[in-house]
């Protein structure tokens, strides 16, 4: 089932904690990767990102001085960041519609509650390897896919508007019945 | 009814498929453990000395934190640490063979990021679940206490979060 050769695999952590980071190097060591590169925060993680190139980066969400969320949304949209497309694994303790919501808005690719395990790890590394998310990209947004499936362009202002184009350019109105009925 | 309001700029979604060459590229070889899976978990196991070592490390600094937090009940900053405390800790105690540690700091941590500042009402409630997971180092610990006080604790909690929990300091 695990054919993968994950000596080719290069990945970041990305975690304050001294212990998860040596645990998760230690979960992939055994899976076979040999470059695994490890720092305690945000700002070192985006030089890093900057300056190489990875396949997978694994962010916790809580840290300082900024968090697992600020460093995705550079990943996504900054500058000078080799592979803007590339998977990121958030690591977090602790999951609410909300949270998962934030966390897909700043756009991460998967989601990974602590503690990490083996098992967890192995199915988030599956996921981006075979099901790869398609990307977006919206004037204010840039990252994977947040919807399972599209039905290609979309010309509205905001998802799940029941707007009806009412006329003249950029003029649309809000139909409560349209709504109610949808 | 019908409103009518000006909306931005119209703009297409720009839908991007890049090629997958992370498979192609960890399919090529032959696969670089047989079983990473049991590797893993024999690694594991392996680093469970340590965890405990670390756990002890972060039931310490979960105590400061919340102790911080309950010296300046207002402070988003000390709330944030109380946070990042337990979920750091959340991220070792199951791993290091602590599953009371590990109930409890879960629970608290719904507690915090469920109410968030306003947890400083229930002063008490966050006090015990420190001491509960600090007692959880003691050799004289005892699963089936632990059992009875997680119970109770998420009880509590469950009550604070629907609001029929007395706070113990209305005041902060």
């Amino acid at each position: 089932m695990y054919m993968y050769d994950f000596s080719r695999l290069r990945v970041l952590i990305v975690d304050d904690s001294a212990p998860v980071r040596r645990l998760v190097r230690t979960i992939l060591r055994a899976f076979g990767c040999r470059d695994i590169c490890d720092v305690p925060d945000g700002y070192q993680a985006i030089d890093m990102l900057r300056r190489f190139e990875f396949d997978v980066v694994l962010v916790d969400w809580l840290m300082d001085p900024i968090d697992g969320i600020e460093v995705t949304k550079t990943i996504r949209m900054g500058e000078d960041i080799r592979n803007p497309y590339i998977p990121v694994i958030m690591l977090t303790g602790h999951t609410t519609r909300s949270s998962l919501a934030t966390a897909r808005e700043a756009g991460i690719t998967e989601y990974l509650v602590k503690p990490v395990t083996p098992e967890g790890l192995m199915a988030r590394l599956q996921a981006v390897i075979e099901k790869p998310r398609p990307f977006v990209r919206t004037a204010t947004f840039f990252g994977p896919d947040r919807r399972r499936s599209h039905s290609g362009v979309y010309y509205g202002p905001e998802r799940r508007h029941d707007m009806l184009h009412a006329g003249g350019k950029n003029t649309y109105v809000l139909d409560d019945t349209a709504k109610d009925a949808a | 009814m019908t409103k009518t309001t000006t909306a931005p700029e119209l703009h297409a979604i720009e839908h991007i498929t890049p090629p997958n060459t992370l498979r192609t590229r960890l399919m090529a070889g032959s696969p670089s453990v047989p079983n990473p899976l049991v590797c893993a978990g024999h690694a594991v196991t392996a680093l469970n000395r340590d965890c405990a070592a670390w756990v002890d490390m972060e039931i310490d600094r979960l105590h400061a934190r919340s102790t911080a937090f309950l010296e300046s009940p207002g402070d988003k900053d000390s709330l944030r640490g109380l946070c990042h405390a337990a979920m750091d800790l959340k991220g070792l105690a199951a791993l290091g063979d602590n599953a009371a540690a590990d109930r409890f700091v879960t629970n608290l941590i719904t507690l915090l990021r469920s109410i968030g500042p306003r947890a400083a009402l229930y002063s008490d409630l966050i006090e015990a679940h420190v001491d509960a997971i600090r007692a959880t180092r003691k050799t004289t610990h005892d699963e089936i206490v632990a059992e009875i006080l997680a119970e109770e604790l998420e009880a509590q909690t469950q009550a604070a979060l629907s609001g029929t929990l007395e706070p113990s300091r209305p005041d902060a």
